[in-house]
C-alpha cells in the first residue's frame, strides 16, 4: 500500500463514520491533523474526545467497527468499481475554490472532469417550476458563456438548471452539475441522458458518498458547493420565494458576483430576480453584461476562445430574430413560426392568429419541431426555439 | 283437460322460445308450478289467478300444473302472467285449443287484468319468427317495438279480456302496422357542432377519430368543452343503417329501456356513465347478465369523463371488449355475448388540480403530477389512439363572430372517408383504419422513400415505441383518407404527430 494511497484510504474511512458529521471531524482534525493520527488514536481516548463535544452520535462499537480495514479498503475500491473518484481536503485535485469558502467540504465524489481552477466559471440558477422562457435563457446562457470558455455550474435539478447544463452541452464547453445525493444516484430520473451527457463533457461531483438517497436536508448543503465553485451567480427565474436563494445567500457569504435576468414585474416566476436587482445584483440583458464584470475580476483572458476563435460575442437579441432560421421556411410556414413566441402558445391561438386550417397548422408546426427550430414544451403548445 | 302455448323469454340479447303448458284435472285443488322458475316467475301464480278472477272468469275448484319447457332453461322475467292465463283458460275450455296454436303470448298481468309491457320483446319476437311463428299477442305497450319486425302479425292487448276476446273471435284486437326502417328520412339531433365555438384543434382530432374510429383521450382543465364535444361526436357519425339499428333497439330492449311508443332507434348512443360505476354495470352483468354501459353504446360513442376517477380494475375489464367489439360474460346457466362496438372517448385532468401546463394557476409539483397520471394503466393507455390536450374556451371565442361548421358538413367528410375505408379494408375483414392490422400497415399506407425518412427521424427524435408509431400511421391513413389522397404523405404524418399518445406528459415543469 503506497502512502498516497494509505491517506486516501483513511480519509475515506473518516468522512464515512456513521454519526459523525463535518464539524465534528473538523474538530478532531484540529486536534490531531491528520486522519491517520486519529486512527491510530486510542479508542478510547477518541470517544472521550468526541463526548466532549455534546451531540455527537457515534457509539463506541460503531467507531470500532468503522475501523476495520479490510472493509475500508473494500468500500472505498467500489467507488472505482463505479468509475467515481474520491478526493479530499489533502488531495492535489481539490478544486481551489472551494478551499477558501466557509464550511468547506472534506470530501468530494465525482465523475468526469473537475473543473479548471484557472478558468472563470459561473453558476446558472433557478428554479425547478420554471416557465419556457426561463428554460429557454438558461439554455442561451449556458450556451453563449461556454462558447466563451466559461465553465457553467449548476445542480443538475428539474428546469432551469437541466436547461443550463444542456445548454452548456451544446455550446461544446465544460459544464459541472453538483448532486445533493449521491452521484450514482439519478434524481431527477428524466435527466438520465443529461447525467450521461455531462459524464463526458464535463462531471458531476456530490459531497455525498454514492448511494445516498436525495433527501431534502443535503440540498442547501450542495447549493453552497455550486456557489463556491463558481465566481459568479447568475440567477435566471426564481420567485419571491425560491430555494435558489439558498444558493445566492451562500455565494455573498463567500464573495461571489451575482448576477440576475430581469422579469416582468407581473410576473410571479421572475419577481425574486428583480428583487436581487433591487437590492445590487447584476443587471443581466445580454452575455456581454456577465463577461464584463468577470473580466473585471482578475486578469485571466477567459474571453479567448479554448480553439483560439478569440471572442465569441453573439449578440443575444440578434437570437432572438432569428433571421437565418427564417429563410429556411416556405411561406406558409414562416406565418406559423412568425406568430410563435418563447411563450409557448396553445395551437388554437396559432390556428386562431394564422387563419389557416387546423391540419395544416398541425403539420407546419410538427414539421418545424422536427427541424428542431420549435419546440413543444407541453403537448399542443408551442414556442420557438432560440 | 291439457293445453299448451308459445312464450318466449331472452337469453342475453337473444330470444328463446318457451312451451307453457297447463293440465288441469281432478284431485285436490291445488295450483302448482314447475320448470326452473325464478322467484318472479312462481309469483306469477297469484297474478293469474287473480287477474282471471277479475276479468270475470271462474274456475271450478281444480288440480292446476303449469310446466314451463324447456325444464333445463332458467326462466325469469314477468312475461309469462299472460302465456299461463291462456294456457290455463284454455285447458279449462274457455278458448279452444285451435285458437291459441302458432301463437306468440308475452306480457305481465296486473292484478286487475290489465296487460303491462316487457322488455326483450324484440329479440323474442325476431326469435320466433325465425322458428316460424308469425302471430304475437302482447301488451299494448310492446306493440310499436314487436311491429319492428316485417312479416308479423302485431296484436297489441290492453288486458286480459281484450286478448281472450280476440282469440275467440268476439272482438278483434287491430293489427299492428309495420313500423319499417324509414331509409329516406334522417334522424335529426337537437345538439351540433356549430353549438360548440372555437376550439378548432379539438373538432379536427375528433373529426379524424370518427372517420377512422380512433379511441380518442382529452387531456385539459375542466371548462374546455370536452363533454360538450363528446356528446355531439354522434352527430357527426353516419346513419345507423338498418341492421345496426335492430342491434342496437334489442340491446335497449333487453335492458328494458325502451319507451312504450318508440320503435327502432335511429340516434348513435352517446352513453357517459358516471365514474362510480362497477365492473358489472359497465361491462354487463347480473346474476343473469344484462348488458352494461359498453354495450349500451354500441355503435355510438362511450365517453368516460374524469377517466382517472374510475376504478383502476374497472377500466382494465375494457380492455378485451374494446378490442372484440363484443363482450361474453359466463355464468354457471351458460355464456352471454353482448355486441359491444363503440367508440371510446375519454377526457381527464392533466393534474391533480386541473390546470396544468398553465403554471400560473397550477403549483402541483411534477411527482404529484406524474403520480397522478400514473393512475391510468399503460395497457389502458395503449387503447387509446389519439390524444390532444385542450385548453380553456377564452371569452372571445364564446362571443366570436365566426360561423362555425355545422354537423353535418362534418359528417358529409366523414362519411366519405368512411366509404374509401370500408372498400380497401374489405379484403381484411374489418372495417375501419383503427383496426387495421399491424403486419398490413405499411402496405396499406403506401410510403414513399421519403416518408419511411421521416418516420426514421420521427422515432429517434420522439423516442417513439413500435406500437406508439403504429397509431401514428393509423392516424396518417385516416388523415390521408379525409384528404381523399390515396397514398400516406409526409404531411399527413406530419399532422398525425400532433395526436400521438406517447409523451402526451412530458417530465416539462410549464410553460
Amino acid at each position: 500500500m503506497s502512502n498516497e494511497e494509505e491517506i486516501n484510504y483513511l480519509w475515506y474511512w473518516l468522512c464515512n463514520i456513521e454519526g459523525m458529521g463535518r464539524t465534528t471531524i473538523r474538530r478532531l482534525l484540529e486536534e490531531y491533523e491528520t486522519p491517520r493520527n486519529i486512527y491510530y488514536e486510542d479508542n478510547d481516548i477518541i470517544m472521550e474526545f468526541l463526548h466532549r463535544n455534546q451531540r455527537v452520535k457515534t457509539t463506541v462499537s460503531q467507531y470500532v467497527t468503522s475501523k476495520n480495514k479490510d472493509s475500508i479498503i473494500y468500500s472505498y475500491e467500489k467507488l472505482s468499481a463505479k468509475g467515481v473518484t474520491f478526493i479530499h481536503m489533502g488531495s492535489e485535485d481539490y478544486p481551489l475554490r472551494l478551499k477558501n469558502i466557509p464550511d468547506p467540504p472534506l470530501c468530494l465524489y465525482y465523475k468526469g472532469r473537475l473543473p479548471n481552477d484557472d478558468k472563470k466559471s459561473i453558476a446558472i440558477i433557478g428554479a425547478r417550476n420554471s416557465t419556457n422562457y426561463g428554460r429557454q435563457m438558461a439554455r442561451i446562457f449556458g450556451r453563449e458563456l461556454s462558447k466563451n470558455n466559461i465553465a457553467v455550474i449548476s445542480g443538475l435539478a428539474r428546469g432551469i438548471d437541466g436547461m443550463a447544463h444542456r445548454g452548456a452541452i451544446e455550446g461544446g464547453g465544460y459544464t459541472m452539475g453538483v448532486l445533493g445525493c449521491g452521484i450514482d444516484v439519478v434524481y431527477p430520473q428524466e435527466n438520465y441522458d443529461l447525467f450521461i451527457e455531462m459524464e463526458k463533457n464535463g462531471g458531476i461531483i456530490s459531497e455525498s458518498n454514492i448511494g445516498i438517497k436525495p433527501y431534502a436536508a443535503l440540498f442547501p448543503q450542495r447549493n453552497r458547493i455550486i456557489s463556491g465553485l463558481s465566481d459568479g451567480i447568475l440567477v435566471v427565474e426564481a420567485r419571491e420565494k425560491s430555494g435558489t436563494f439558498i444558493t445566492v445567500d451562500q455565494g455573498l457569504e463567500q464573495g461571489k458576483e451575482v448576477f440576475a435576468l430581469p422579469g416582468r414585474l407581473i410576473d410571479d416566476s421572475s419577481k425574486g430576480c428583480n428583487n436581487l436587482i433591487k437590492m445590487g445584483a447584476h443587471f443581466v440583458s445580454d452575455i456581454a453584461d456577465v463577461l464584463e464584470v468577470l473580466d473585471e475580476q482578475s486578469f485571466t483572458d477567459c474571453t479567448v476562445n479554448e480553439t483560439g476563435n478569440g471572442i465569441n460575442n453573439d449578440k443575444i437579441s440578434r437570437i432572438f430574430e432569428n433571421e437565418h432560421v427564417k429563410n429556411l421556411l416556405a411561406p406558409a410556414e414562416k406565418m406559423v413560426y412568425s406568430v410563435l413566441s418563447v411563450d409557448p402558445k396553445y395551437i388554437d391561438n396559432i390556428i386562431d392568429e394564422t387563419m389557416l386550417a387546423p391540419g395544416e397548422v398541425c403539420m407546419y408546426l410538427n414539421k418545424m419541431e422536427m427541424m428542431g427550430i420549435v419546440d413543444e414544451p407541453a403537448r399542443n403548445y408551442y414556442a420557438v426555439r432560440l | 283437460m291439457f293445453n299448451k302455448v308459445i312464450s318466449g323469454t331472452l337469453h342475453g340479447v337473444d330470444g328463446r322460445l318457451i312451451v307453457v303448458e297447463a293440465d288441469v284435472s281432478d284431485g285436490l285443488p291445488m295450483f302448482n308450478m314447475v320448470g326452473f322458475l325464478a322467484s318472479e316467475v312462481r309469483e306469477a301464480s297469484d297474478r293469474v289467478r287473480t287477474a282471471l278472477k277479475n276479468s270475470d272468469f271462474h274456475f271450478s275448484p281444480k288440480k292446476i300444473t303449469i310446466n314451463l319447457s324447456p325444464a333445463d332453461v332458467r326462466k325469469e322475467g314477468s312475461a309469462f302472467d299472460l302465456p299461463i292465463s291462456i294456457a290455463l283458460l284454455s285447458a279449462y275450455g274457455y278458448i279452444p285449443a285451435d285458437c291459441v296454436r302458432d301463437i306468440l303470448f308475452i306480457g305481465e298481468l296486473s292484478l286487475n287484468g290489465d296487460l303491462k309491457g316487457v322488455r326483450g320483446i324484440l329479440s323474442i319476437v325476431d326469435h320466433a319468427k325465425k322458428q316460424g311463428i308469425y302471430k304475437v299477442i302482447l301488451p299494448f305497450d310492446n306493440r310499436k317495438e314487436a311491429a319492428i319486425i316485417p312479416d308479423v302479425e302485431v296484436y297489441g292487448a290492453r288486458n286480459l279480456k281484450e286478448a281472450v276476446e280476440h282469440l275467440i273471435g268476439n272482438k278483434l284486437l287491430i293489427k299492428e302496422e309495420h313500423t319499417g326502417f324509414d331509409d329516406s328520412s334522417s334522424f335529426e339531433y337537437t345538439i351540433d357542432f356549430s353549438d360548440v365555438k372555437g376550439q378548432n384543434s379539438m373538432k379536427r382530432a375528433t373529426e379524424i377519430a370518427v372517420a377512422g374510429m380512433h379511441n380518442l383521450l382529452f387531456v385539459g382543465p375542466p371548462g374546455a368543452g370536452k363533454s360538450m364535444i363528446a356528446k355531439r361526436i354522434p352527430t357527426i357519425m353516419p346513419e345507423l343503417d338498418h341492421d345496426e339499428s335492430v342491434e342496437l333497439t334489442k340491446i335497449y330492449s333487453a335492458k328494458g329501456m325502451l319507451s312504450p311508443e318508440q320503435g327502432l332507434i335511429r340516434s348513435r348512443p352517446f352513453r357517459t356513465p358516471h365514474h362510480s360505476i362497477t365492473a358489472q354495470s359497465l361491462i354487463g352483468g347480473g346474476m343473469i347478465p344484462k348488458p352494461g354501459e359498453i354495450s349500451l353504446s354500441h355503435h355510438g360513442v362511450l365517453f368516460l369523463d374524469e377517466m382517472l376517477e374510475f376504478n383502476k380494475n374497472t377500466l382494465e375489464m375494457l380492455r378485451q371488449p374494446i378490442e372484440d367489439g363484443r363482450v361474453t360474460i359466463s355464468r354457471i346457466q351458460g355464456s352471454y355475448t353482448f355486441p359491444c362496438n363503440f367508440m371510446l372517448v375519454a377526457a381527464m385532468n392533466p393534474c391533480p388540480c386541473g390546470y396544468y401546463p398553465d403554471r400560473s394557476k397550477c403549483h402541483c409539483t411534477i411527482p404529484q403530477i406524474e403520480r397522478y397520471i400514473r393512475r391510468l394503466s399503460q395497457p389502458m393507455l395503449d387503447r387509446m389512439d389519439m390524444c390532444l390536450q385542450v385548453k380553456r374556451i377564452e371569452y372571445k371565442d364564446l362571443c366570436g363572430r365566426q360561423k362555425e361548421e355545422t354537423s353535418g358538413d362534418i359528417k358529409k367528410r366523414i362519411v366519405h372517408a368512411k366509404d374509401i375505408q370500408r372498400k380497401r379494408l374489405i379484403k381484411l375483414g374489418v372495417n375501419c383504419n383503427s383496426q387495421i392490422p399491424p403486419k398490413e400497415l405499411n402496405s396499406i399506407c403506401m410510403l414513399g422513400e421519403e416518408e419511411v425518412k421521416l418516420i426514421e427521424e420521427m422515432f429517434e427524435k420522439l423516442e417513439l415505441t413500435a406500437r406508439g408509431m403504429n397509431k401514428i400511421l393509423k392516424v396518417s391513413r385516416t388523415i390521408a383518407d379525409l384528404d381523399d389522397s390515396e397514398e400516406v404523405t409526409r404531411n399527413h404524418i406530419l399532422e398525425a404527430l400532433s395526436y400521438r399518445i406517447n409523451d402526451f406528459m412530458r417530465g416539462e415543469e410549464g410553460l
